[in-house]
């Protein structure tokens, strides 16, 4: 029998499960633990089905304690912070379908290509990879009309003009001064980071505040989303964050910052959530990027086709 | 204290990345592993954003959370052999990290986290430096005077509280 060197071993006496779940897994704890204990840890486990409920708990409470930066203290709320931190309003597209029989759009970035559009009221739309928008400001008027891809929208107030961001049937008016739209095929989403936006489609209305988003999807505008509008907005540093996003919508959003084409096949694999950070600066390096932070592997086909297989 | 946003997180976890993995790397054979871990990390650390978090311990707070992840990676290995077939433990072998996205997990996480500040000041002391430090028993005991077997006491004890905090009916 191996020695224990300073903790003991459970009881196997009328104690309660759970205590002996403890001491196991506070004995298992140590990395030098001997062969023989890991023997009568398996014969308690088989003992009775209860024990490998508690074990379980413990297991999992231990999982949930990992790297608490300092005790949870009261206080300090989300949106107090987002008012330091400054506003954004994301909204994203859906494509081609909407922008049919749209004329030539007045601004637009090709892949991998962000940049910053001036507007004649002082407004400025930052255009991320692949996008496009159209203006039309007169008279009372501002109106954007985003074709494909995503802008972020820094508004100057002026209570007289409303400012208009169209993305297909959806409608994002600010009632404050900054917000961002986007378009996927699937997808429209506006997320908002200052002040309040309207979001409308059909005969749906939502109001967003500071830190909201919201996405319409298969004809419906979703519940309002919090806390994500950070990630959503990654891209303007060129870090793009997908928070459980599945990953066809990872390879589309791909598409636009990396020449050539991305292709999934497997429709599995395309429907399996993710959560990555996929930074585009290094765009050279992008596809070992890809598969080191994604489940999958890349092959490539043609100089612009690489076809995208689940990880090996 | 405050949350932190993803826009100070980002670049934070960027720049320790290469670091991230190379600390992982040592502590987990394969390399396969240590790319999932270094990512897992990124998503443990959105997953708790919203915890206060010292502005000046972030870089610190976010190379323990990968190294935390990457110990905890070997323990479920070592154990894992010893676990198999049996159903309620499954999830051992299986690596994956527990989603912790949702409000439920949220409420726990709180919940859990008020458990251990009512832990008793030793037994926190142990379970702290264990969990989130990654201390062996000899290392608790040098940091904190007293011998690695009431170390262990220490820490039956705060996981027999926790759990039964957690779980008040069992």
């Amino acid at each position: 029998m191996g020695k224990s060197t300073h903790t003991d071993l459970p009881d196997d006496t009328g104690d309660s499960g759970a205590r002996e779940a403890a001491t196991w897994f506070a004995r298992l704890l140590d990395p030098a633990t001997s062969q023989s204990d890991y023997a009568r840890f398996r014969d308690w486990l088989d003992a009775d089905e209860r024990h490998a409920e508690a074990y379980a708990r413990i297991e999992r409470l231990w999982g949930q304690a990992a790297a608490e930066p300092e005790p949870l203290r009261a206080g300090g709320t989300r949106r107090t912070f987002l008012k330091t931190a400054g506003g954004v309003l994301l909204l994203a597209g859906i494509g081609a379908s909407w922008t049919a029989g749209m004329r030539r759009p007045d601004f637009s970035t090709g892949t991998g290509e962000i940049r910053t559009v001036s507007l004649s009221d002082g407004s400025t739309a930052l255009l991320s990879a692949g996008s496009a928008i159209s203006v039309d400001f007169h008279g009372s008027t501002r109106s954007v009309v985003l074709h494909t891809g995503e802008a972020y929208f820094t508004v100057t107030p002026n209570a007289g003009r409303p400012f208009v961001v169209r993305a297909g049937p959806l409608k994002a008016t600010a009632l404050g001064t900054a917000y961002s739209v986007s378009i996927t095929p699937e997808r429209l989403s506006v997320a908002v980071t200052e002040h309040d936006v309207r979001v409308e489609v059909g005969a749906q209305s939502l109001d967003l505040g500071e830190g909201d988003a919201v996405e319409y999807e298969k004809g419906s505008l979703g519940s309002v989303i919090r806390e994500e509008t950070e990630g959503r907005l990654g891209w303007r540093q060129r870090q793009l964050v997908f928070l459980s996003r599945p990953l066809g919508e990872v390879v589309a959003e791909l598409n636009r910052w990396r020449d050539g084409r991305l292709v999934m096949l497997d429709q599995a694999l395309a429907d399996r959530r993710v959560t990555a950070i996929i930074d585009v600066n290094d765009i050279a390096r992008i596809d070992r990027t890809l598969e080191q932070g994604l489940p999958i592997t890349l092959t490539n086909y043609t100089p612009l086709l690489t076809l995208v297989s689940a990880r090996r | 204290m405050r949350a932190v946003s993803v826009i100070e997180l980002l670049p934070v976890y960027l720049s320790l990345r290469k670091r991230l993995l190379s600390t992982i790397s040592r502590l987990v054979r394969s390399h396969a592993a240590a790319e999932d871990l270094t990512q897992d990390t990124f998503v443990r650390l959105w997953e708790r954003r919203s915890v206060p978090v010292d502005p000046a311990h972030l870089k610190n707070y976010v190379l323990r959370t990968g190294r935390n992840l990457a110990l905890d990676f070997r323990r479920r290995e070592r154990i894992a052999p010893f676990v198999q077939g049996i159903e309620h433990l499954d999830f051992i072998a299986d690596q994956a990290p527990t989603p912790e996205d949702t409000a439920a997990a949220r409420q726990k996480l709180q919940a859990l986290s008020a458990a251990i500040e009512a832990l008793p000041a030793r037994a926190r002391q142990v379970f702290v430096l264990a969990r989130i430090d990654g201390l062996t028993y000899v290392e608790i005991g040098e940091k904190l005077g007293i011998s690695p077997k009431t170390v262990f006491s220490h820490m039956v004890a705060a996981l027999e509280k926790l759990d039964s905090s957690c779980h008040p009916d069992d």
